[in-house]
């Protein structure tokens, strides 16, 4: 248990360092949006039931799973802000397609 | 303690980050970095053993954030249309880049060096007063959590003046943006929140809620206390302002009920602590009556915390000079 543990811990962190290198990668406004809402949901996700294994059934891991409950319904709405309040105040997708070569 | 490799790296990006703010020409972005700031902060006071401080300081970063934020935005939209003054670009002399090349990262280096030598977070301490406070707290205040048992009794003096000063801030800011020229923005709308936005703010909203009522009930047994529980009582009102956009919250009576409150927590103080009201207590009613002593204070300065910061908020947002 502490090994699988550790290993879904590693591969969480591993989400969070190439969403990292993504952000600094990446220009773009839609690919960056992307990138960060990928590293909210699944690495913090993947990092969490890491933690939440380690500790097995107790009253910590209740805590935990509570965490993320609210780390599912929060971090997925504040992309949905961030990407709506670009998208009202005016911000155009189709001129920031060039700023990328992929 | 075993000193924590994290805590040397906190250290350097805080150096860091206070060279990125400092040389930083936008406003936004050195809020994101203030930001940033705080957070790194609160995982220091979490990493050198304090849980009360971190909360407190991350919640506190949170709401200036969005004091700063109110500020610009209404600060850009004060500024007068027209030919802006331009900034005379500062003349560039050698010796000036001679100064940033060299002597700058210099300082720098001798700067991080210098607090890598005064910060020993494993380091002996011989503090009687510590030990004084850490073995007595339970006889002499009551309560589970040291910091609360300090900050309520050994410290109570403090705390008051920490609660007039957030109190006296607060009234400054409702006086001195009431004017006759001044209106409500009610018919202004920032961004109209969509259906996600609400539906999420309102399942989150009673979740702090909560959370404040238990931060602060129980804040003589484990982490927490009256200050954090209130700002988080706080931010409980701006989720509801998020969503429903009230403007017309009553300012001044929670300023009233503010002045009460904490007029009230001084008279307990002064009964409790300093007339000395546990010594003509027999000794088996004694625990009883400082848990509920720690619970009023902690109840009424949690109520303080949050009258204060939601007028802040709503003085903050709602008003407008036209």
């Amino acid at each position: 248990m502490e090994l699988t543990s550790n290993i879904i811990i590693i591969i969480g962190t591993v989400f969070m360092l190439f969403g990292a290198i993504g952000i600094l990668k990446f220009r773009s406004f839609s690919l960056r949006v992307l990138i960060i809402s990928k590293i909210d949901t699944v690495g913090a996700v993947t990092v969490v039931i890491g933690v939440a294994l380690r500790h097995g059934i107790s009253f910590f891991t209740l805590r935990v799973l509570l965490l993320l409950g609210i780390l599912l319904v929060v971090n997925p709405m504040v992309t949905h802000i961030i990407t709506r309040t670009a998208h009202v105040s005016g911000y155009n997708l189709e001129e920031d397609r060039g700023q990328d070569d992929t | 303690m075993i000193p924590n490799p994290m805590l040397y790296a906190i250290l350097a990006l805080w150096v860091f980050g206070a060279v990125c703010i400092l040389r930083e020409r936008r406003n936004v972005r050195v809020m994101i970095y203030l930001f940033i700031f705080s957070l790194l902060t609160s995982l220091a006071y979490f990493l050198l053993g304090s849980p009360d401080t971190a909360m407190a300081e991350a919640a506190i970063g949170a709401f200036t954030t969005i004091f700063f934020i109110v500020c610009f935005e209404k600060y850009e939209a004060l500024k007068v249309d027209g030919p802006q003054p331009e900034e005379s670009p500062a003349e560039k002399r050698p010796v000036g880049a001679w100064l940033k090349r060299v002597v700058a990262p210099l300082l720098f280096t001798a700067v991080i060096g210098a607090l890598m030598l005064y910060f020993s977070p494993g380091g002996e301490v011989v503090d009687h007063l510590k030990s004084q406070y850490l073995t007595q707290f339970a006889q002499d205040v009551g309560g589970e959590n040291a910091v609360t048992a300090i900050y309520l009794g050994y410290r109570v003096y403090d705390t008051l003046f920490e609660a007039l000063l957030l109190v006296v801030t607060v009234l400054a800011v409702a006086h001195m943006s009431y004017s006759t020229s001044l209106q409500s923005t009610k018919q202004k709308r920032y961004l109209k929140p969509s259906v996600v936005e609400i539906a999420v703010v309102r399942a989150i909203a009673v979740v702090i809620l909560l959370f404040g009522v238990y931060l602060i009930v129980n804040g003589h047994i484990t982490a927490g206390g009256g200050f954090q529980g209130g700002l988080f009582i706080a931010a409980f009102f701006v989720c509801r302002f998020l969503i429903h956009n009230i403007h017309d919250l009553p300012v001044y009576k929670l300023l009233r009920l503010e002045e009460v409150v904490f007029a009230s927590s001084v008279l307990i103080a002064v009964f409790v602590i300093f007339l000395g009201m546990t010594y003509h207590l027999p000794a088996e009613h004694l625990p009883m009556f400082q848990g509920v002593y720690m619970v009023i204070m902690n109840f009424m300065i949690g109520m303080k915390v949050a009258c204060g910061f939601t007028i802040l908020f709503y003085r903050y947002v709602t008003i407008e000079r036209r």
